[in-house]
């Protein structure tokens, strides 16, 4: 049973990290209809820009508590994967909105490929270690553990995805944004800058996505240049889960995989009598994906895609 | 109106109902389209016309009721085992293959009608090539029939929108259909195509011997043309018969007046 | 013969004395090496083929392709290695690839009938990582693929007792293994292009065409999706299959490493980059993208010959600029290097309705 309660709560943990970078997926497909597949490499830059920044905050010797520094360091990756973001948008995806489907995908992909190969440049192909500054509290609950730093994630990741959803619900921002994604033709004729509203929605997901970043490498104590691209695909597999396009989709979606990998962890050994190991981790998380897909092709609450004739 | 039981019923839709949800589409429709015969459905919008022609298709299952077609019940058919049986259609807002030309539409019309699987298509041996070369001559013949033979090789969606509708009734002609199912195919048209198109619909009946269903909002255009007409309002049927019949039907005049006043 | 086609008879005339002397040029002028790399070129031209028919003609996209690769190489090496002891010759293992290749190209499509567009994507993607996972843990608790180890000293091709393996002398000219293999390749090539040619202009060819522009009008026209789809998946997967045997053989050595997703995107990049639907686009994609790495290898030498020195290592630029090549190239040419017909004319159609209204939808900006 404390088996259980503990894969529960590490899923949810990682599952809010998925949910926070599936945001960023969703809303830039919900207005544009674009995988942003760099998006998960705009997560690798905030986990290292912070790294980078907190490293040397505690290589100097400053004496400040360590979450101050830890939020020093994210406050300046947040502006830096806003910058990415926005350049993306602007050089990569702009020029090609009346393009072929696909080739926004191709420099989707081409972005990602520089992104990642810019940060092994910088930082090198070496794992980067996060420094051991924050809070080590553990606490019991239900005969699990719950860690400080998991609870910190836990209580952000909940703050943002509610701050999301009411600007989304309640701003000028957001209303253009629900307008610019019904039809960016209407919503123009309405006033709203799609342009403008474009760029503000990669803005915000890089944000998040940095956000993510900050709090994938403070868990698992660890960043590398290439960690973005695992983190984006689960990310994007969860926003299509929930059904891509929609910010409660992703929210579900992300933490469903992320509950539904460490239970899958955890348990898939002792259900098949060891024959398959938690190497099968991504199997398990891929599967249910596909099985959910299968029998609700447009995610758990995507817009039912009714055939009109 | 029993006196329309006859031995040529081609399409019987017997209580055919569909909800969507709570909302009840269609409740109770029957209808009986016989061969030969150019059978109109009107109603204002809403009405549930398009739904009744996704349902004789195939695209929608139906709530309750039954559908029989020459021999057999469509129940369960898929819209290309329907196709198969002698039911084409025309699409209310145009579903062309937009980046295949006019002839590639009409080719692809020929496919349930055709044979050559992946074997034939990578040999391409005698029977295959006499195969393409028919559906070639059959999807040019259909192409001058509507008369854009012209336009052959353009793309279909560089065509106008009047040439896009008689493409899409060469493309379902191309099926060799019993039934012709028309969704709106006067939509957007001026009055002189209108007129070429009334006189196309009345020659596939009169030359090759097809029945017709048609959906349309001009009355006028409707009771020139058909033989037969049933009036659709909030789902159910509240008329079936000759033009004057339906003219003079007062629910009928009661749902169109009630419709313009609303 | 009229002046027009005694001038195509030249051009291919031409053309296959070019592509048979093609490696002794490449041999001489850039070396050994380079034939590999020609002979692995002609792999994923036939890769790229098959993933054509999946994307550029029935419109499915499919990111996980390289698990039908993987399924065909694993098929020839588990059946031509000392992992089992079985060493059956190359001409029943290449058929019986692509066949398992395709059988499972029909096994992975049918969960996938419903979905469109990106889910679609993402599913096929969870294929390709599932068989990929399996292909890695398979080690126990029965040993079948021998696990991250890869399976080892696999047969080389060999046909008529003539293996590919070794140089070989045959009327009095010196045929490295390379070379042998690219004559292979290069015969199994036109065999896949030939057979891409006569599907896509074909009654199969026009329904895939069909189902990729309207699923629903497709159907309505008497057009079997289901079949249609599993057909257009099995198809590809089959081309997969076989370059994967191939592959298998020509290496000696695979390991699941060489099956991961960025090999799928790579071939999705060959297509869209070179024209999808369109074949030599797609033969020209897969050639540029196979010798492109290779070539930006040479980046140490230029760094020299410039800046006096190496200032940053050759394999760390390598993949930026790569990843920059691919952005411009697809900036540049959003239809892809050599469009399709219809391409072509869906971006140059001036004054057409559906592309002004298309238009209409960004103009909301200014």
């Amino acid at each position: 049973m404390d088996i259980f309660v503990q894969q529960i709560i590490n899923g949810l943990v990682l599952g809010s990290v998925y949910a926070l970078v599936a945001l960023g997926y969703t809303m830039v497909y919900g207005i544009l209809e674009l995988i942003n597949f760099a998006h998960g490499e705009v997560t690798m830059i905030g986990a290292m820009v912070s790294l980078t920044v907190i490293s040397a905050l505690v290589g100097v010797g400053v004496d400040l508590p360590g979450v101050v520094i830890v939020l020093l360091g994210l406050l300046a990756a947040i502006p830096v994967c806003m910058g990415v973001g926005f350049t993306i948008e602007r050089l990569a995806y702009r020029p090609l909105r009346n393009a072929p489907r696909l080739a926004p995908l191709i420099t989707a992909i081409g972005v990602s490929i520089v992104l990642q190969n810019i940060a092994m440049l910088i930082w090198g192909r070496q794992y980067i270690s996060f420094p051991p500054i924050l809070p080590q509290g553990r606490h019991q609950i239900l005969g699990a553990t719950i860690t400080d730093v998991q609870i910190a994630i836990l209580v952000a990741s909940v703050v943002l995805m509610l701050g999301l959803t009411l600007m989304v619900k309640k701003s000028r921002l957001g209303r253009a944004m629900r307008a610019t994604a019904q039809s960016p033709q209407i919503a123009g004729l309405m006033g709203v800058n799609a342009n403008t509203v474009i760029s503000l929605t990669f803005i915000l997901g890089s944000a998040l996505a940095a956000v993510a970043g900050v709090m994938v490498s403070a868990y698992y104590g660890l960043a590398h240049y290439y960690m973005g691209f695992l983190l984006g695909l689960k990310a994007f597999s969860a926003a299509v889960l929930g059904g891509i396009g929609n910010l409660a989709g992703a929210v579900l979606g992300g933490l469903l995989l992320g509950v539904i990998e460490s239970l899958g962890a955890g348990y898939i050994g002792g259900l098949t009598g060891g024959v398959l190991g938690s190497n099968y981790q991504d199997v398990f998380a891929f599967f249910i994906l596909i099985l959910v897909l299968m029998f609700r092709p447009s995610g758990l609450l995507g817009e039912r895609v009714g055939e009109r004739a | 109106m029993p006196g329309t039981e006859s031995m040529a019923a081609l399409l019987r839709v017997e209580k055919i109902s569909k909800r969507f949800g709570g909302i009840a589409a269609l409740n109770d429709v029957s209808l009986v389209i016989e061969s030969g015969e150019i059978h109109g459905l009107i109603g204002p919008n809403g009405a549930g016309k398009t739904t009744l022609f996704n349902i004789i298709t195939g695209l929608y299952t139906p709530t309750h009721g039954n559908l029989d077609f020459k021999c057999c019940s469509l129940l369960g058919m898929k819209p290309h085992q329907v196709l198969k049986l002698g039911i084409a259609r025309t699409f209310q807002n145009i579903r062309l293959f937009a980046n295949m030309t006019a002839l590639e539409n009409v080719m692809v019309g020929r496919h349930a009608r055709s044979h050559a699987g992946m074997l034939g298509a990578v040999i391409r041996n005698a029977a295959t090539r006499a195969e393409e070369a028919a559906i070639q001559r059959r999807s040019r013949e259909l192409l001058e029939l509507v008369g854009i033979d012209r336009h052959r090789h353009a793309l279909a969606k560089h065509l106008s929108y009047g040439d896009q509708r008689r493409l899409e009734i060469a493309r379902a002609l191309a099926t060799d259909p019993a039934l012709l199912a028309l969704d709106e195919p006067a939509a957007g048209m001026n009055p002189t195509e209108r007129e070429t198109l009334k006189d196309l619909i009345v020659s596939l009946r009169d030359r090759l011997g097809l029945s017709l269903l048609v959906i349309e909002h001009d009355v006028k255009f409707i009771m020139a043309m058909c033989d037969h007409i049933s009036v659709l309002n909030f789902g159910e049927k509240i008329a079936d018969g000759t033009p004057q019949q339906v003219r003079n039907s007062p629910a009928v005049i009661e749902a169109y007046l009630g419709a313009e006043v609303a | 013969m009229n002046q027009k086609s005694r001038h195509a008879w030249l051009v291919f005339v031409a053309l296959g004395i070019g592509l048979a002397l093609l490696p002794f040029l490449v041999d001489a002028g850039l070396g050994r090496s380079w034939v590999r790399i020609l002979d692995l070129a002609l792999l994923y031209v036939m890769l790229a083929l098959g993933l054509n028919i999946v994307v550029g003609y029935a419109g499915l996209l499919d990111l996980g392709y390289i698990a039908f690769y993987a399924v065909g190489a694993y098929c020839y090496a588990l059946l031509a290695s000392p992992m089992f002891g079985l060493h059956l010759p190359f001409w029943v293992l290449l058929p019986l690839g692509a066949l398992v290749a395709g059988l499972f190209g029909v096994l992975l499509g049918t969960p996938t009938l419903r979905l469109r567009g990106d889910y679609l994507a993402i599913v096929t993607l969870g294929f390709g990582e599932i068989i990929r996972i399996f292909l890695n843990n398979l080690n126990a608790p029965i040993n079948i693929t021998n696990g991250p180890q890869g399976v080892n000293q696999i047969d080389p091709i060999s046909i008529a007792g003539l293996s590919l393996g070794k140089t070989q002398v045959l009327f009095g000219v010196t045929f490295s293994s390379p070379h042998l293999y690219y004559y292979l390749f290069l015969i199994l090539t036109l065999v896949v292009i030939f057979v891409s040619m006569r599907l896509q202009d074909s009654r199969i060819g026009r329904a895939w065409a069909a189902i990729r522009e309207d699923e629903v009008a497709a159907e309505a026209m008497g057009i079997n999706v289901r079949n249609i789809k599993l057909l257009a998946f099995a198809m590809g997967a089959s081309f997969g299959g076989l370059a994967g045997g191939l592959f298998a053989g020509f290496q000696g050595f695979i390991s699941p490493e060489s099956f991961n997703l960025m090999e799928s995107i790579m071939i999705l990049c060959m297509i869209v980059l070179g024209g999808m639907g369109n074949i030599p686009g797609v033969i020209l994609g897969a050639v540029l993208l196979t010798v492109l790495p290779e070539a930006l290898r040479y980046i140490g030498d230029l760094q020299r010959a410039w800046l006096g020195h190496v200032v940053i290592d050759p394999s760390d630029l390598r993949m930026l600029l790569f990843g920059f090549a691919l952005i411009l190239m697809m900036l540049f040419r959003p239809a892809g290097l050599l469009p399709s017909r219809q391409r072509k004319r869906e971006l140059s159609a001036a004054g057409d309705i559906a592309e002004q209204e298309q238009a209409s939808v960004y103009d909301a900006r200014h």
